[in-house]
């Protein structure tokens, strides 16, 4: 069985052989490990893949350059403050309602290339028709995407945070418009990918703080869950799986997520609650467990890190399918965490992601 | 009937209505009530939407909705405040370099202000040595660090190495507050506080000022 078939069959729950692991390592990590982490990598080809040695460039963070900045299609800005780290929006186009009368939203096909968020396209359109048609040749997963913040955070890069917060109370027709812009981009985006045969569209939006979702969930259905519905309605009817990855606790939404149709659900262990996951969610959508990168991973030991994910995985796997495993080790976690988490997830019968090795985020 | 009035001022605020806050603070002038017991009333209404949050029946959305309203009724009362209010203390706020992150900073910056604390806002991306400036300069007591990226967070300890520096540890306290904020920076970065939400944060606060006198 290859990756592929081993990945569908987890999120269509038809019994696969291993659990689906990915370990994608922050760029200032990178930079922090050089050698060491590749050869951690080549330690575990069974998580990491057919990793080439010499294929990651140690110092390089593209545009996530600390002083870059960065104009979106949408007039957005973005600071970049660290190196490696997605930046900051500081400049927002529609902070005045007024505005938006004259408001010309962009065309993503008009672009070089499927959008980033914060960066020009890694890759022209022609790059990404025949990335997919290499990967459906030779039977690995082919996915599509729309730029990580799609809807509900490119409304506040938009607005500006504290406007937004104020239009989820005040509601007016202006939010609701606006709304209908991002789904209408969105859409011409998600239709260019599902002509070009994919089997899954990647979704992320962060909906959640720390400790409870960023709005009321009532106003959240109300005014996002139907235009998630739509966009993901439109993949859903071709047959296309709907992965979506959410940052911060969104238990109070995520069945609403599920019932909209997202088929992959990539969300926070520790945030959500690992015994609120399996209660609500275990079963009923394939869950990409986003593992702790914010307290076990980068300040615990390396016993800490392996208990955490023996018991993650024990309460959510099931031999039907339903669960994968992501993690992004970001500063400042140790190298010997790293290797802890690998050996974890080996002797939980983990297992490559994709067929192309993943190892940067 | 000034009773009633103030009652309903304080439940438009709890209720976020806006219009509501606005058309009731005209009416509490007119009927000549006591401009600090207005004051009082709407600084209750904060406190009760700090107990809706922790609850978790509001959200950040309300807490920022809330700390604009309350924006707006303060600037109709300052003038009218007979003699200058007493502070309740004095802060430093700023979120620490390498983070531009600033709707913690100003949820907590309105809460502080309700609660009658004069606030000295340094921004964001702000250096350590910044804060002590200030601190020095104002005399204030108490500095507040804001920070949502873990990968700053290590930039907290900075703030107190310059006040030791500065040889003022001994009177000015810290407190980090934001998603990045975790206990254990107490112990190894000698910060006096980490919280994770404005509502806890603003209790410690009012905490050190009552014990200190203004801060």
């Amino acid at each position: 069985m290859n990756a592929r078939e081993n990945y569908l069959r987890t999120v269509e729950f038809r019994e696969p052989q291993w659990i689906p692991c990915g370990v994608s390592i922050s760029p200032v990590l990178w930079r922090i490990y050089r050698e060491r982490l590749e050869e951690l990598i080549l330690r575990h080809p069974s998580i990491f893949g057919d990793y080439k040695k010499g294929s990651v460039d140690f110092n390089r963070f593209d545009v996530r350059c600390k002083g870059d900045i960065y104009k979106d299609e949408w007039g957005c800005v973005w600071h970049h403050v660290q190196d490696g780290l997605v930046g900051q929006v500081k400049t927002h186009p529609l902070e005045d309602w007024k505005i938006l009368e004259s408001y010309e939203p962009p065309d993503p096909l008009k672009l070089k290339g499927p959008p980033q968020p914060d960066s020009p396209p890694v890759e022209t359109w022609d790059q990404a028709r025949r990335r997919v048609k290499e990967d459906r040749k030779n039977k690995r997963l082919a996915c599509g995407y729309v730029p990580h913040s799609f809807l509900f955070q490119r409304v506040y890069y938009l607005r500006g945070f504290k406007n937004f917060l104020i239009d989820t109370i005040t509601q007016t027709g202006n939010l609701k418009r606006l709304i209908d812009i991002i789904v209408d981009y969105n859409l011409r985006l998600i239709r260019w990918w599902l002509e070009n045969d994919v089997d899954v569209m990647i979704f992320g939006d962060d909906l959640g703080t720390q400790t409870r979702l960023t709005i009321n969930p009532e106003t959240f259905r109300k005014l996002f869950i139907p235009a998630y519905a739509e966009i993901f309605k439109a993949c859903r009817e071709s047959g296309v799986h709907v992965y979506f990855h959410s940052d911060g606790h969104i238990m109070e939404i995520a069945e609403d997520l599920v019932k909209s149709g997202v088929s992959i659900l990539n969300l926070q262990d520790l945030v959500n609650g690992i015994d609120n996951i399996r209660r609500n969610l275990r079963g009923k959508v394939c869950i990409d467990l986003d593992m702790d990168r914010q307290k076990i991973l980068p300040f615990g030991t390396p016993m800490e890190v392996r208990r955490h994910v023996h018991r993650a995985i024990s309460a959510l796997h099931s031999p039907k399918g339903g669960l994968m495993i992501q993690v992004y080790p970001c500063s400042p976690t140790p190298l010997e965490n790293i290797e802890a988490l690998c050996q974890a997830l080996e002797e939980a019968r983990g297992g490559i992601k994709f067929d192309k090795p993943n190892v940067i985020w | 009937m000034g009773c009633k009035v103030l009652d309903s001022l304080k439940e438009a605020l709890v209720q976020l209505d806006a219009a509501k806050v606005e058309e009731l603070l005209q009416e509490s002038l007119s009927s000549h009530l006591d401009p600090m017991e207005i004051l009082n009333a709407l600084r209750s209404g904060m406190e009760e939407i700090g107990r809706l949050f922790e609850n978790g029946e509001y959200f950040v959305s309300e807490l920022v909705m809330a700390g604009e309203i309350m924006k707006g009724a303060l600037e109709v009362l300052k003038p009218r405040l007979k003699t200058e209010r007493e502070s309740t203390g004095r802060i430093v706020l700023g979120t620490i370099i390498g983070d531009l992150h600033d709707i913690g900073k100003e949820i907590i910056k309105s809460l502080l202000i309700s609660a009658g604390f004069e606030v000295y806002d340094l921004g964001v991306d702000v250096p350590p040595e910044k804060f002590v400036e200030k601190a020095l300069e104002t005399g204030a007591g108490i500095i507040g660090v804001s920070a949502l990226l873990s990968t700053s967070i290590a930039n907290t300890a900075d703030v107190v190495k310059a006040l030791e520096k500065a040889g003022i540890r001994d009177r000015v306290k810290v407190i980090v507050g934001g998603a990045a904020a975790r206990q254990w920076m107490i112990e190894k970065y000698g910060v006096d506080a980490a919280v994770n939400d404005a509502v806890r944060g603003l209790e410690i606060i009012k905490e050190w000022a009552k014990k200190n006198g203004t801060a």
